[in-house]
């Protein structure tokens, strides 16, 4: 067996392959070395920012409500946040593995490694401060609950993440040949998208409980409230039978998951007939695209999410006036640009170039998507207020510049790469977005009740620059 | 029908093609030959504005705008495909873009035996059924021109026998231009052929004509001796 150190350097290309592959499915790029230096930068970062914000919020786990809330955090971080990256390692062949002096066991170990090297940071910074942080609040008496709190919760998660994503890989991201087959495809997401929110859920959980002063230890053979129970350090019967059967539970899962790391995950073949509707160049634009999308775990969820945004600012009911609506609003929205950049960075510009299309066509094609997905994101947020509604010529004009920018800057392909070009994309596009906010604003303090006219006139004064956007075929 | 004058590209300092003039006539099949890097594929690029190009090509005596690319047919070396897409969802695509082609791309599926992949993402196919997605692609508007970059490649001897039939029948009412790397191919197609060496024409002319000018018995002889060092040139 080669040593550990050596695997560990063969498994690093596969792992810099589950970021790469996810990006060259869906467009050209140009300068693989330079986007590979900055998706391993940006991967790393933001598995820091996730370690950072996991650990803040242990750092306030003083109870066994807010453990177990800290606990399912965790664990609908581990599941569901890397889905994109787990997706694609259950895709990826390790057939070059088998071509090179390698013995299985090696090639096992190699992949565990790859897996490993997804949650990295956070499962080792999580694993090693949940000890340590309860220790220091409860006692050495929690040290060893803690430990093997953490470790099978962590095991849990991403047995479930794996399961998850050979699911959507085998039956549903590339499941085909019906429309019924299309709708199950976005349910499946939607539901993934929702099942995210459960971090937003359980903090809110939380704060509901706790405000209440409820009694959780009630329920403490629940999972995980067992766990948060006997890393506070309290033994009580029905806590430690719960967690022993979880722990014996997470053995089991570990054992499934080295099992199924070793199997290949296989598309379900399906055999159709071949049925062609045409339809208008625009239309046939936007079936394409949300084709492409839904077969994408990490931009389905970018699209999903200012919607489920708005749905959760919803229920949370906490839209009282004019100046948290527009805030709440703008934050929603923020997620825009990117769904439009996102839309146009798939184009194929090579093979629309072989193709009798203007680009006014495909322009028009990712507008329409950009209202779209602004729609779904307005029927919540109408039922809080109106001006979800006003904004609608702004995201208008924000979409037809966002994707007329993204295709004169070619910025489609070099989004990861070519930072400044971004930057000037989400500058226009934020200017676009926010300035009729910010005349709402202005009115607001001089002339009040006269906000939603003031963002109207303004949204509608931007539309000419949508029509300029929409029409040019410089 | 196609007209190339004076066409340079350069990638960089690099000067892929330098000056190829050359033209092809309704009716006729035109090879272009060439070593790898002989810049072949850049010309063919060039004649689809894939590439930024000095010089003259013109398409029915038009330059080729988006119009005209109603009237080509492409298929380039490494298939340019909506990978996530099934064949039946790209070529619906394509139709709608073109507004024709749909019951042509049914008909070409069952020809090329790919109907039974017809709903499983081209992402899943085999490197052969993803040139035949590519060469039905180009074929189901039923085009005047097509440029065609080394088609046989990867597609198995059934697929690449209905894809000869499907040139000769074509050359009848359109024109061709297709580069390949196998003789054999180019002598039973080809009306006449260019020979390109580090990006300029050393030999034009039909297969027989070159034969003679070289004094030699295979075309693969031929091109051997174009293409060797010594950079002979019978242009």
């Amino acid at each position: 067996m080669r040593s550990l150190k050596e695997l560990w350097k063969i498994s690093k290309p596969f792992y810099l392959d589950t970021y790469l592959s996810g990006q060259t499915k869906y467009r050209a790029i140009r300068d693989v070395n330079k986007l590979l230096k900055s998706l391993s930068l940006n991967s790393t970062f933001l598995k820091i920012i996730i370690s950072f914000v996991l650990l803040a919020n242990l750092l306030f786990s003083r109870s066994i409500i807010a453990l177990t809330a800290f606990l399912l955090i965790t664990m609908f971080f581990f599941s569901f946040f890397f889905l994109n990256f787990t997706t694609e390692f259950v895709s990826m062949s390790f057939d070059l593995l088998r071509t090179l002096p390698l013995k299985d066991d090696e090639i096992a170990v190699v992949r565990f490694m790859v897996l490993f090297r997804i949650f990295d940071i956070p499962l080792v910074v999580i694993a090693v401060f949940y000890p340590l942080i309860t220790c220091y609040f409860y006692g050495i008496k929690a040290l060893i609950p803690s430990i093997l709190s953490i470790v099978s919760l962590e095991i849990i998660s991403i047995y479930i993440a794996i399961r998850l994503a050979r699911l959507f890989y085998e039956k549903i991201a590339y499941s085909t040949g019906s429309t019924f087959s299309t709708i199950l495809r976005v349910l499946a997401y939607f539901l993934w998208a929702i099942a995210f929110m459960g971090i937003y859920m359980a903090s809110s959980l939380v704060e509901m409980l706790s405000k209440k002063n409820y009694n959780l230890m009630k329920y403490d053979f629940i999972f995980p409230v067992n766990y948060a129970t006997i890393s506070c350090g309290i033994f009580d019967f029905k806590a430690v039978i719960s967690s022993a059967v979880f722990i014996i539970l997470s053995y089991l899962a570990y054992k499934k998951l080295c099992s199924e790391l070793s199997k290949e995950a296989k598309i379900r073949v399906q055999t159709g007939k071949m049925k062609i509707k045409v339809s208008k160049p625009i239309v046939a634009f936007i079936k394409k695209d949300l084709r492409v999308v839904t077969r994408n775990p990490g931009a389905t969820l970018l699209i999903f999410m200012p919607m489920i945004e708005a749905i959760f600012m919803s229920y949370l009911n906490v839209m009282k006036g004019f100046l948290i609506q527009a805030m709440i609003t703008s934050v929603v929205m923020g997620f825009l640009p990117m769904v439009v950049l996102i839309f146009s960075g798939m184009e194929k510009r090579e093979l629309l170039k072989t193709l009798p299309v203007k680009n006014r066509t495909v322009r028009v094609s990712k507008t329409v998507i950009g209202c779209l997905v602004y729609l779904s994101v307005l029927i919540p947020l109408i039922f809080r207020t109106f001006i979800s509604l006003a904004l609608f010529p702004a995201v208008l004009t924000m979409s037809a510049a966002s994707s007329y920018m993204a295709e004169k800057l070619d910025i489609s392909r070099n989004i990861q790469t070519e930072s400044i070009k971004a930057i000037l994309v989400f500058l226009v596009c934020y200017t676009i977005l926010y300035a009729p906010v910010i005349c709402g604003f202005i009115v607001h303090f001089l002339k009040p009740s006269y906000e939603l006219v003031a963002i109207t006139l303004a949204g509608i004064a931007e539309l000419p620059l949508a029509v300029w956007f929409l029409a040019n075929e410089r | 029908m196609l007209k190339v004058n004076e066409l340079r590209i350069s990638y960089g300092d690099f000067k892929a093609v330098k000056g190829v003039s050359f033209e092809v006539e309704r009716g006729e099949v035109v090879g272009l030959l060439g070593p790898n890097g002989a810049g072949k594929s850049s010309i063919m690029k060039a004649i689809m504005g894939l590439v930024e190009f000095e010089g003259e090509v013109k398409l029915m005596g038009k330059e080729i705008d988006f119009e005209a690319k109603n009237y080509i047919g492409y298929v380039p070396e490494e298939p340019l495909l909506i990978e996530n897409l099934t064949p039946a969802e790209f070529f619906e695509f394509l139709a709608s873009i073109r507004g024709k082609g749909a019951e042509k791309a049914v008909k070409l599926s069952k020809i090329f035996e790919l109907e039974k992949y017809a709903t499983q993402p081209i992402i899943t196919l085999s490197m052969g059924n993803r040139k035949k997605v590519s060469v039905i692609a180009a074929l189901m508007h039923e085009p005047d021109f097509l440029i065609l970059d080394e088609p046989m490649n990867g597609l198995d001897a059934r697929s690449s026998r209905i894809l000869k039939d499907f040139m000769r029948e074509h050359v009848e009412r359109g024109a061709i231009l297709f580069s390949t790397h196998v003789m054999e191919i180019a002598e039973k197609l080809c009306d006449r052929v260019i020979v390109i060496n580090k990006g300029e024409i050393v030999a034009e002319g039909s297969v027989e004509e070159l034969k003679e000018m070289a004094k030699m018995e295979s075309l693969e002889d031929v091109f051997l001796k174009l293409t060797s060092e010594e950079g002979i040139s019978f242009a």
